[in-house]
């Protein structure tokens, strides 16, 4: 198996900025304005679509955290969050992430795309498409289960012990 | 002082997503929760663009609260996934901009969340650039402190990583002038 480079860089804690059991926000190498921050599970997920649910809440607000610390002490005029979710999104690592791209007038970055204009026909086949979708969001997966069978296993032991105690 | 800076209520009845929200504009909704609605684009980078906007009015990111922002972590992934079968997309940008230099346009914040397809030819690509050791260790440096700040001191990786350079970050650079606030920057998208 490949090693991914991204995780060797969490091992190495190589220009790391942010630590925590699930989140990490690291320097990117290769960054494209000075100050840009990768967020990213600690965990290896590939796509963001892998990443459970209760990581997303500490990734968009530490990612938002390292933004307002970048207006505020590295004079950034602006930033950019994004997320390269895919290849096709020109997704380079196969470590899912948050880019944090803090902006400065005439820094020559292009991050825009070219607006279309779409047919009513199109807009109304892509409404349906996405409510089709969207109706079965609702649900988040949260974490626990694992601690809760630990406890539970634990009690079991507990109980189990002490039951053997008091056998004559 | 002629020039008085608009009250939020002002601002919100000049806001046209506002008005998308309160439903005053007309608009393909394709998602609602209790923060967020998410609607189509009119002028798409890719079939099915949506913008993911708060409902309560706010320029920029900055300025939403702590709870909102990790909702929005949630949602995102959920719509990208939605967004993913619905257009059997082979990937998502998910894209933020806060400030006009970031390339924000409107006065009311919002999340991109576009359909990919190899090859599309969107761009929305980063370049890799290169930059000196000495200044990414300096940048590094500012960012642990700003992160001691804004996360409080209760993590021991950075406290050890920041040890050594106790002897003051310059992380302020000379001009001021250059000195954007995130004041100046909400008040430039409101128009004040």
């Amino acid at each position: 198996m490949i090693e991914c480079n991204i995780c060797g860089l969490i091992k190495e804690k190589k220009g790391l900025v942010y630590k925590s059991d699930k989140v990490i926000a690291l320097m990117h190498p290769k960054p494209a304005s000075p100050g840009h921050i990768i967020v990213l599970p600690k965990k290896h997920h590939a796509i963001l679509e892998d990443i459970p649910d209760f990581v997303m809440p500490e990734l968009f607000s530490v990612a938002n955290k390292f933004s307002i610390i970048a207006f505020q002490l590295l004079q950034s005029q602006g930033t950019n969050i994004m997320i390269q979710n895919g290849v096709a999104a020109g997704q380079k690592s196969s470590h899912c992430m948050i880019h944090v791209i803090p902006r400065k007038k005439n820094d020559g970055l292009q991050l825009l795309w070219e607006p279309k204009q779409a047919s009513p026909e199109e807009i109304n086949d892509a409404e349906e498409k996405l409510l089709e979708q969207t109706k079965l969001i609702g649900f988040f997966e949260e974490e626990k289960q694992e601690k809760v069978i630990e406890k539970k296993e634990e009690e079991t032991e507990d109980y189990l012990e002490k039951e053997l105690e008091r056998l004559p | 002082m002629t020039e008085q800076q608009p009250s939020l209520e002002e601002v919100k009845q000049q806001c046209i997503f506002c008005q998308i929200i309160s439903g005053e504009v007309p608009s393909k909704r394709v998602f609602e929760d209790e923060n967020f609605i998410a609607v189509l684009d009119i002028n798409p980078a890719s079939k099915g663009h949506m913008l993911v906007l708060t409902k309560e009015h706010y320029s920029v990111m900055p300025q939403i609260p702590e709870n909102v922002i990790e909702n929005l972590g949630k949602v995102a992934k959920a719509l990208s996934r939605a967004s993913l079968r619905a257009f059997q997309a082979q990937g998502t940008s998910i894209f933020i901009a806060n400030g006009p230099t970031a390339g924000q346009r409107a006065q009311h914040f919002m999340m991109h969340i576009i359909p990919r397809i190899e090859d599309d030819g969107l761009g929305i690509t980063l370049p890799e650039g290169q930059i000196q050791s000495e200044v990414q260790e300096k940048i590094q440096n500012a960012f642990l402190k700003g992160a001691e700040q804004v996360f409080g001191k209760s993590f021991e990786e950075r406290k050890k990583e920041n040890k050594e350079e106790n002897s003051e970050v310059r992380v302020k650079e000379k001009n001021n002038e250059e000195e954007a606030s995130l004041d100046d920057i909400a008040s430039f998208l409101t128009g004040k």
